[in-house]
């Protein structure tokens, strides 16, 4: 950070300006009744940004880009939220703003060591197998949501992260392959087709056809970095061969798709706009509505629409904000997807998690935005980080903190525990085993531990030199 | 034009500037995002150096630096560092890092992997430790391109050099030298 600091005091001093431009924006052309919601709002959103970039500063990491940009987009979405339909704060919003932030750094902490990672894979197995149970038994029927006492749930949300964490764990392991019947396969990528199946399955028994596309998307990706993963030693059949094993699993799934599916895949809405067609009617009206700089905020009407604040959020801000703002928020997010880009992760398991992180999103962001403009089947996914919801932000917060890891990877762990060994190996080397090996007495100690093979080859290099 | 103009002149002034404004505001602050990650990147690959101990690997004249945590060294067109010999297995050897040091796996290759001309199927490395694979022969070299001569040992029988070929894949003393996903 501190190497860095002039170009992050510039990341925060506008990120503070685009909230305060936000502000002015709203003061000026907003609707509000009393001066105090809006004072309320402002309090609300310069108090988050001072705390979450204090926290930041606190905490010495390789990446913060990530950091300020999660800050600067959720306390968008806050000043959004709490103007559709009249300037007010919504506190619900901040508090999941808040969870997402806390969850970003839990997930920051707990996937940035791959070795630890690829050693907790069953409690990953474990904590999936839980929540699609919970699915199963709490949801009430086929639906993806669990309500207590007024507040509602999606788990589905939280299978997201642990999904690519499984997809990304098992890719190192590819190269143990077992024999099974006639063909040699790895246990693990066996034990996440398995999971896939049994996501893919889950999904379509509650119809939460909007998320399939998701999980999709991330699994071509980890099917992807397979491929690419020199150990795998996948050879060009059976590339070829997952190749139609997909043409043909989409041309079943086109097939075999309920009558709902079917006919909103065709659905003209224009010619049902009270109807099926109400939702994507309302929210195009909103869009051209709205024009290229909006109607102020809190001065739109789609708010009286259903999920306006979830699945139609995109139509809800350009007819408030404009098209121009809403596409440059939309933007923003992207650019925080392209910034691990810059940076490539150096460890096949964080670029398999990377490269799952971003698909997810990107697909997530293409239904929801692409839905809502009627240029592909309305799906009703949220759009990350700006839509409400509680799971979606939490969720949203975890994968950002597992961008971060990618960014900012934990390969030192070891690093204590080789220096003893090297040290046990050779009592007079100390801290830079490489470096230090040339002054190195050609004999170890009489006390030595048993030498594995590593060490017998070593102890020959240095009796030859 | 004439029709935008319109647009902007029905626009109370105010208005149009206050979004202009924050627009700008929002692009510069992306702009300053970007510029912010690509100094971070530069960090990032520094303290990968310090990782990673700088090492790379000299084959011929051309040197390639080790920029993932795991390299895999073969015949394969999707191998890190492809070595088109046919004395080279297609999946040769593999060589990873671990706490700032690295070491060399031999995954079943036919011709056996060979550090300092002792067949090993693991072993730690250092700078001027020679790697054979096969009958070819690749230097392991510090940040500075340097190799320490006297850290190899007895003359062994010379490898077959001039069957090799360039390894295709990669370009010599670019920042992006092996194959990284």
């Amino acid at each position: 950070m501190y190497k860095n600091g002039l170009s992050y005091a510039g990341v925060v001093s506008l990120l503070l300006l685009t909230h305060l431009s936000m502000l002015g924006i709203v003061l000026v052309r907003g609707n509000y009744e009393e001066p105090k919601d809006l004072a309320m709002l402002a309090c609300a959103v310069l108090g988050l940004d001072l705390v979450g970039i204090i926290a930041s500063l606190c905490y010495r990491q390789m990446t913060y880009t990530l950091d300020l940009m999660l800050l600067g987009i959720l306390n968008m979405s806050l000043i959004f939220q709490s103007c559709f339909g009249g300037v007010h704060l919504s506190v619900k919003f901040l508090i999941t703003c808040v969870a997402s932030l806390i969850s970003c750094e839990l997930g920051f902490l707990l996937t940035r060591n791959h070795e630890w990672i690829r050693h907790q894979k069953k409690y990953i197995y474990l904590v999936i197998g839980i929540l699609i149970l919970c699915i199963l038994l709490f949801t009430g029927g086929r639906s993806m949501w669990i309500t207590f006492k007024g507040f509602s749930i999606q788990p589905s949300e939280f299978i997201k992260p642990c999904y690519i964490l499984i997809c990304a764990a098992s890719i190192v392991e590819l190269h143990k392959k077992i024999k099974v019947t006639f063909f040699y396969v790895s246990p693990d990528t066996l034990c996440m087709l398995g999971a896939t199946l049994v996501i893919f399955g889950l999904q379509w028994w509650c119809r939460d056809l909007g998320s399939l596309p998701t999980f999709a998307a991330v699994f071509g990706c980890a099917v992807v970095c397979r491929f690419c993963y020199p150990r795998a030693k996948i050879s060009k059949s059976w590339i070829a061969a997952a190749a139609v094993a997909g043409v043909l699993v989409l041309i079943a799934a086109w097939k075999l798709a309920p009558a709902y599916v079917q006919e909103r895949l065709h659905v003209d809405i224009w010619a049902d706009q009270y109807g099926t067609g109400y939702q994507q009617c309302q929210a195009l009206i909103g869009i051209a509505r709205g024009g290229w700089l909006g109607m102020g905020p809190g001065q739109g009407s789609l708010h009286n629409v259903f999920a306006y604040e979830s699945d139609i959020v995109f139509s809800t801000i350009c007819e408030e904000w404009g098209l121009l703002y809403a596409g440059i928020a939309v933007l923003i997010v992207l650019i925080m997807l392209t910034t691990v880009l810059m940076n490539p992760p150096k460890s096949y398991y964080h670029a398999t998690m990377t490269a799952g992180i971003v698909a997810a999103f990107v697909a997530q962001m293409s239904l929801n935005i692409f839905g809502s403009c009627n240029l592909i089947p309305f799906t009703g996914v949220t759009l990350p980080f700006i839509s409400q919801g509680g799971s979606s932000l939490v969720t949203c917060g975890f994968m950002v903190g597992m961008l971060k890891a990618g960014q900012s990877p934990l390969f030192r762990h070891q690093a204590a525990k080789l220096r003893e060994d090297a040290a046990a190996e050779l009592p007079s080397l100390p801290k830079i085993p490489f470096l230090q090996k040339k002054d190195a007495p050609k004999k170890p100690s009489g006390n030595a531990p048993q030498r594995s093979h590593t060490h017998r080859n070593d102890k020959n290099r240095r009796g030859n030199a | 034009m004439t029709e935008l103009w319109e647009y902007i002149s029905g626009l109370e002034i105010p208005d149009l500037i206050l979004c202009a404004a924050a627009v700008l505001i929002l692009d510069l602050f992306a702009i300053s995002v970007i510029f912010a990650a690509n100094r971070e990147s530069r960090l990032c690959q520094k303290r990968w150096e310090k990782v990673s101990s700088g090492v790379a690997l000299r084959f011929q004249d051309a040197s390639y630096p080790l920029s993932a945590d795991e390299i895999l060294l073969g015949r394969h067109i999707s191998a890190d560092i492809r070595l088109a010999d046919p004395s080279v297995s297609r999946y040769h050897a593999v060589m990873t890092v671990t706490g700032g040091i690295w070491s060399i796996t031999d995954l079943g290759s036919k011709s056996g992997t060979f550090v300092n001309e002792r067949q090993v199927q693991h072993a730690k490395l250092i700078p001027g430790d020679v790697i054979r694979l096969g009958s070819v022969q690749l230097t392991v070299t510090d940040h500075t391109g340097q190799s320490q001569p006297r850290r190899t040992r007895s003359k062994p029988s010379q490898p077959k050099k001039a069957t090799v070929k360039k390894p295709q894949t990669r370009r010599p003393q670019q920042k992006g030298g092996t194959k990284r996903v």
